[in-house]
């Protein structure tokens, strides 16, 4: 009996020390991030673009960075919405056969699983092939490529979830089918669908793996779609892997800001989902 | 002293009052059975015998319960020990994912029981309560040091005190999943009986069974009242009328009366058992 | 016709047992805006379903082009010379895979030999000991986490656990800059443990509370049961999380990139620097125009790195479906 309950002391303090372990390292990643960042972010950080020299320590700030992983990740969000909300629909029992709703499920599965590196070299692929070169438009296509799956694996979900007597009601009211689901359902699943765009949006802005080759990288704002962007991932890798104390503290100072917007994205995401939430019938 | 007694139960499903001031001695070496209309505490005063009700959340139970008289409400109480003297028989069976030898033989085996400890604890049965049959006992047992055959007898005898033995004593070893659900419900008779418990609590052990199953278990749960306490919920009137020495009315959450059973059922004291036996609260 | 086949023409479904014409009838005057309607809704069906053959066009696009510019490579050496060889020469025309095979499948075991006993060790006690107010703060928290970018723990990695490494092989008797096979491992380990707690996490809620109520009230310990019943029930969906950890591993490009040192090296100890896969392809794809056959080298890599993962995944969505199959009877 006794040996018993030790070894359910001592399981149990193993779970707590794993748990422990990885919350330590967790934080202290946080704080490294913050604590680091913190006072190299000034407004001239936020506001200007790197001036020449800005990667051997001269003056600027990475509003190249931030505008450009902001529009990037606005674009590939709004074509992603544009297939993705359709195909959400599409997977719905009303607009297709079982067959296509599995063999499309698989297809997104498969999409889902990829890394994004491979969405970046396939991304290569077909902009050598157009004649495309590093470029806004080929970037923003190609994260829309690696957050599709992600957006309508969610929207899906929430589709899925309405309560089938709930349309049943709306059935019997005898609306056509496109119209139960645009104009009654969708106010169910706004929430879920809002929540989905924004977890979409904050992945998007943190990938660089897909963009890499696809967006290439410059100091400058863009100013059309075919001219090159920076990001801000690879805006912190390159000040990162410079040599120079003061680029490296930037570089932090650039990490926090990124933390800062994912983290932001993601709890709007959550407290959005949830305040509407409220409304919903379960 | 009885073994198992009530002081002021109460308990608490989040804000609603589940058990209102329940105090009452089950009597030792009897079937007790619980009846009332449906969502009246009754399961909850069986869950809070042995403290299942620790696995809900929110639920707050607050009294005495004392088990040969110790409280097993207080923190420091000894689960493991109580678990082992009150067994516990739910509504559905749940078999463990083992085979049918080895649902009879994990939780002895986990507490430690040896083979001389089981041959010992069947003959004390079947010396001073026979049930099985000379045979039994009078056939040469194991040797001190032998688990398997130990574990073999134990597994015999528990499963002819369930009165399965004969239907599966040739698929021992076969996983118990695989057993009709009247099959699992005896097997769970068996295996609560098996760590040698003092008392077995029973919530609705037939409901979810054929008839023929039904009657099964009634019959074997009558043949064990002599060594056994067994605390039997259940919401079929005749059932209770078959099966009890002794009843306990639970209507919202009171105790409203409890006695014998002849007394109960022929001269009820209270308008509202009266109103249950009769058939006009459901 | 069934009611699905009248939803999905389009079609108004008709209301059962009040005696109403179905649609169709003379007795149901189709009015000029339920035309209409019924027309709209027949076109933006179309549109819908259009999208469906855009994610199969796109997925088999994906296979098929990289497939495609990997061929000329693929031609040329044979396959002992691609999988089997660590020679990497490229201005020489040799690629030898193997050494970024082995970084990759090195990096990804190390990731998981510790990601898998910490995550589920720490998703079981979520689940079953954890009280409601651990867990709304774990569970947000974990999911959070999920979505930190790469780079960020690249960074991490590169501050806080490099040096610690290059302590600790020195001390060991190593020669190391600390970027190498084991910073990889575990900088990717971090990564992985948040979707193996969240999925191990739901895995283990969907185990009904009837199998830990029939342990318990055997007078088992919450261990006990956990490992006896619990585990063996949710065995699939936990090798599911496992499953879905790894292909996160395989994937994973800029914090590995990061850490790893980046030589194309069989690796002679945890300390020595490999290069997995993601990361010679995230390195290279400037050479891309200059070398002959560079750019096909590096789409194969892509390739592999895909079938992998695939493989994985779709190992993972069986295993998944044989569990919902299992739960639902």
């Amino acid at each position: 009996m006794r040996r018993r309950k030790i070894t359910e002391r001592i399981v149990q303090g193993l779970m707590v020390l794993s748990l422990g372990a990885l919350g330590l390292c967790f934080l202290s990643l946080l704080l490294l991030v913050v604590f680091r960042g913190l006072h190299g972010l000034t407004p001239a950080m936020l506001l200007e673009t790197p001036k020449g020299g800005f990667y051997l320590g001269k003056e600027g700030g990475i509003a190249n960075a931030i505008v450009g992983s902001l529009l990037l990740s606005i674009g590939a969000t709004l074509l992603s919405l544009a297939v993705g909300l359709p195909l959400a629909f599409a997977l719905q029992r009303e607009y297709s056969s079982a067959r296509m709703r599995a063999a499309t499920r698989l297809m997104l599965d498969v999409l889902w699983g990829t890394p994004s590196i491979v969405f970046g070299a396939f991304g290569f692929v077909i902009m050598q092939l157009v004649g495309l070169r590093t470029s806004l438009l080929a970037g923003t296509l190609t994260l829309a490529l690696v957050i599709l799956p992600i957006m309508v694996r969610t929207m899906e979900e929430v589709l899925r979830m309405i309560p089938p007597d709930f349309k049943e009601t709306v059935w019997s009211l005898g609306l056509t089918r496109t119209e139960a689901f645009l104009r009654v359902l969708s106010r169910q699943a706004l929430p879920g669908f809002l929540m989905a765009i924004l977890l979409a949006f904050g992945r998007g802005i943190g990938d660089a793996a897909s963009i890499l080759f696809t967006a290439g990288y410059t100091d400058n704002l863009p100013s059309s779609l075919l001219d090159p962007v920076a990001s801000l991932p690879l805006s912190i890798f390159f000040q990162i892997s410079t040599p120079i104390a003061e680029v490296q503290d930037r570089g932090y100072a650039s990490a926090l800001v990124l933390l800062v917007l994912v983290i932001l994205v993601q709890v709007v995401a959550f407290g959005l989902n949830r305040r509407f939430s409220r409304h919903l019938i379960r | 002293m009885p073994l198992i007694q009530i002081r002021n139960l109460n308990v608490y499903y989040q804000k609603q009052q589940a058990l209102r001031e329940v105090s009452v001695d089950i009597p030792d070496r009897a079937i007790t059975a619980v009846i009332g209309p449906s969502g009246c505490g009754k399961t909850t005063l069986l869950k809070s015998i042995n403290r299942l009700t620790d696995l809900g959340e929110g639920i707050q139970v607050k009294g005495e319960i004392l088990i040969d008289g110790a409280n097993v409400l207080a923190p420091s109480a000894d689960l493991l020990l109580l678990r082992k003297k009150i067994g516990f028989l739910s509504q559905r069976p749940f078999p463990l994912p083992m085979s049918i030898r080895d649902n009879l033989t994990f939780a002895p085996r986990v507490h430690g029981m040896r083979p001389r400890d089981i041959v010992e604890q069947i003959r004390q049965m079947e010396t001073h309560w026979p049930m099985v049959g000379p045979g039994m006992v009078n056939r040469p047992l194991p040797g001190r040091r032998s688990y398997r055959e130990a574990g073999l007898l134990l597994t015999e005898y528990y499963l002819r005190l369930a009165a399965l033995w004969d239907e599966v004593k040739d698929r021992l070893d076969s996983p118990a999943q695989g057993l009709s659900v009247g099959q699992q419900q005896r097997l769970s008779l068996a295996r609560a009986l098996a760590v040698n418990p003092e008392a077995v609590l029973a919530d609705e052990p037939t409901s979810a069974l054929d008839p023929t199953s039904s009657s099964i278990i009634e019959k074997q749960l009558k043949l064990l009242r002599g060594r056994f306490t067994f605390v039997v919920v259940t919401h079929i009137l005749r059932q209770a009328k078959r099966l009890a020495d002794y009843v306990l009315f639970l209507y919202l959450g009171e105790l409203v009366e409890h006695g014998p059973a002849a007394e109960v059922f022929t001269h009820p004291r209270d308008p509202r058992t009266r109103a249950y036996l009769s058939g006009e609260i459901n | 016709m069934s009611q699905e086949e009248s939803l999905r023409l389009g079609q108004v479904p008709a209301i059962e047992g009040t005696g109403q014409a179905e649609v169709g009838s003379p007795a149901w005057s189709a009015t000029p805006s339920f035309r209409a309607r019924v027309a709209w809704d027949r076109w933006c069906a179309v549109f819908f379903r259009g999208t469906l053959g855009l994610v199969h066009l796109l997925a088999l696009g994906l296979l098929l082009g990289l497939l495609w510019k990997s061929f000329p490579l693929l031609g040329q050496l044979s396959f002992g010379e691609l999988f089997f060889s660590t020679a990497w020469h490229p201005l020489k025309g040799q690629y030898g895979f193997l050494a970024f095979i082995v970084g990759t499948l090195g990096v990804t075991l190390i990731a998981m030999g510790i990601a898998a006993p910490l995550s589920l060790l720490a998703a079981i006690y979520l689940s079953e000991y954890a009280g409601k107010r651990t867990r709304s703060v774990a569970i947000p928290f974990i999911q959070l986490l999920a979505g930190i970018p790469s780079v960020l723990f690249g960074l991490w990695g590169m501050l806080a656990l490099v040096p610690g490494v290059r302590l600790l092989g020195t001390a060991l008797g190593f020669r190391t800059t600390g970027y190498c096979l084991l910073s990889g491992g575990l900088v990717l380990s971090l990564m992985v443990c948040p979707i193996v707690i969240s999925v191990a996490w739901e895995i283990l809620q969907r185990v009904p509370m009837a199998a830990r109520e029939a342990a318990l009230s055997l007078g088992l310990t919450r261990w006990e049961t956990t490992r006896h019943v619990l585990l063996k029930l949710a065995r699939r969906g936990l090798v599911v999380s496992l499953v879905l950890g790894c292909s996160r591993a395989l994937g994973e490009t800029m914090a590995v990139l990061m850490v790893v040192g980046n030589v194309a090296r069989l690796p002679e100890s945890l300390f020595s620097p490999v290069y997995p896969l993601p990361s010679l392809i995230a390195n290279n794809y400037g050479e891309v125009m200059s070398i002959p056959r560079f750019d096909s080298a590096l789409m194969l890599a892509a390739l592999i790195l895909m079938c992998v993962v695939t493989a994985f995944n779709l190992g993972a969505r069986a295993l998944l479906q044989q569990l919902e199959r299992g739960w639902r009877s």
